[in-house]
């Protein structure tokens, strides 16, 4: 019990929640039929468009492809510091 | 009558398409249904030896769509009841000899004499399986709780909307004591990820295999944990009033307390 003391206090997540994440992403990309090479530039092109009218907390994107009964969306989330031509404004997460 | 025609697919192969549809025709049977089970996977053929009628095949479906014999020929009475038919696959062709159109009208034709006909789709999205979608009117995914069964399972859900189904879901194989340890994903894990209408869970259950070696399908069996699933998910099929499971099956409280303090599992 105390071989890895070390590592007490942290732990690998559990393995189901590695494979949810895993098939989250995977079927990301497998719904929207864009290869990996793909999906890199779209990321690219989307930050690219946002941050030319907001400022942009980081490069972070989040991507998720969602269906419903009648149909498909693409619903993309990333955090948004106020509007890039007032410079500095309060911080707000928005979702595109 | 109007038969409702259900296919039931996955995706992925052995992940218990031919098992729920010999047990769920069986639960459906039991109920006082007529019901047909029908075997799409032409050359690769299991719904009869799943059901113990192996011996009892003269005409397969091939048979029927090529007008060698009648619809009524080639359907099989199963052992055990009496509503319950079997039309067979071919064991010798290969899945291109049958069309869509042939296969759509080969169910339609028996619409009129059954309340119920499954259809037991082949694993994979070629033509087999749209042959196997062709004339259903509904469609069952059946999915276990892995990563590549999930991920084909996904592909087929979007394939079933398209041709404008939309599919419910069966979870087959659930480990209790995996889930609660969280080395397998939980029913709403999986419910979360696929977003589609739930209709059951299976669990994982030694007698399937047993049911399998003596050619009676579980449902059979009142002790057999899978045996009540079935019949749960077949009374939800005729529209029964059946309390929803319980999906909060999940990671245990003391599988959480012992992965935070970093104590080996148990």
């Amino acid at each position: 019990m105390f071989k890895n003391f070390a590592s007490l206090f942290t732990g690998n997540p559990f393995s189901k929640s590695t494979a949810k994440n895993r098939l989250q992403m995977v079927l990301v990309q497998d719904r929207s039929g864009l290869s990996a090479n793909e999906m890199d530039r779209f990321r690219e092109e989307i930050l690219g468009v946002i941050s030319k009218y907001f400022v942009l907390e980081n490069t972070s994107l989040d991507i998720e492809w969602q269906r419903s009964d009648i149909s498909t969306a693409l619903i993309i989330n990333t955090p948004v510091v106020g509007r890039s031509s007032l410079g500095r404004a309060a911080p707000e997460k928005s979702a595109a | 009558m109007t038969g409702r025609a259900i296919v039931i697919t996955s995706g992925k192969g052995g992940v218990g398409k031919t098992t729920t549809t010999a047990n769920l025709g069986a639960a459906l049977a039991m109920k006082g249904k007529r019901v047909l089970v029908i075997d799409a996977d032409i050359g690769l053929r299991n719904l009869d030896v799943i059901m113990g009628l192996e011996n009892r095949i003269v005409y397969t479906l091939v048979d029927v769509v090529k007008g060698k014999c009648r619809p009524e020929q080639a359907a099989i009475k199963s052992r055990r009841s009496a509503n319950l038919f079997l039309l067979p696959a071919s064991q010798t062709d290969d899945k291109d000899v049958v069309d869509t159109t042939e296969f759509g009208n080969l169910v339609s034709g028996y619409k009129s004499e059954f309340h119920f006909i499954l259809i037991d789709s082949p694993a994979g999205i070629e033509q087999g399986f749209r042959n196997a979608c062709s004339g259903a009117d509904e469609a069952i995914v059946v999915t276990t709780p892995e990563v590549s069964a999930i991920r084909d399972a996904d592909r087929v859900i979007g394939l079933l909307a398209a041709k404008g189904i939309e599919p419910q879901l069966i979870i087959n194989r659930v480990d209790r004591d995996m889930v609660r340890r969280g080395d397998m994903l939980s029913p709403s894990d999986v419910i979360d990820i696929l977003r589609i209408e739930h209709i059951g869970l299976v669990m994982r259950d030694d007698d399937i295999v047993i049911s399998a070696n003596t050619g009676e399908p579980v449902v059979h069996n009142p002790k057999s944990a899978a045996a009540k699933s079935f019949h749960r998910i077949a009374d939800r099929i005729i529209g029964a009033n059946v309390p929803a499971e319980d999906l909060s099956l999940d990671i245990s409280f003391w599988a959480r307390v012992t992965k935070k303090f970093g104590v080996a599992r148990i």
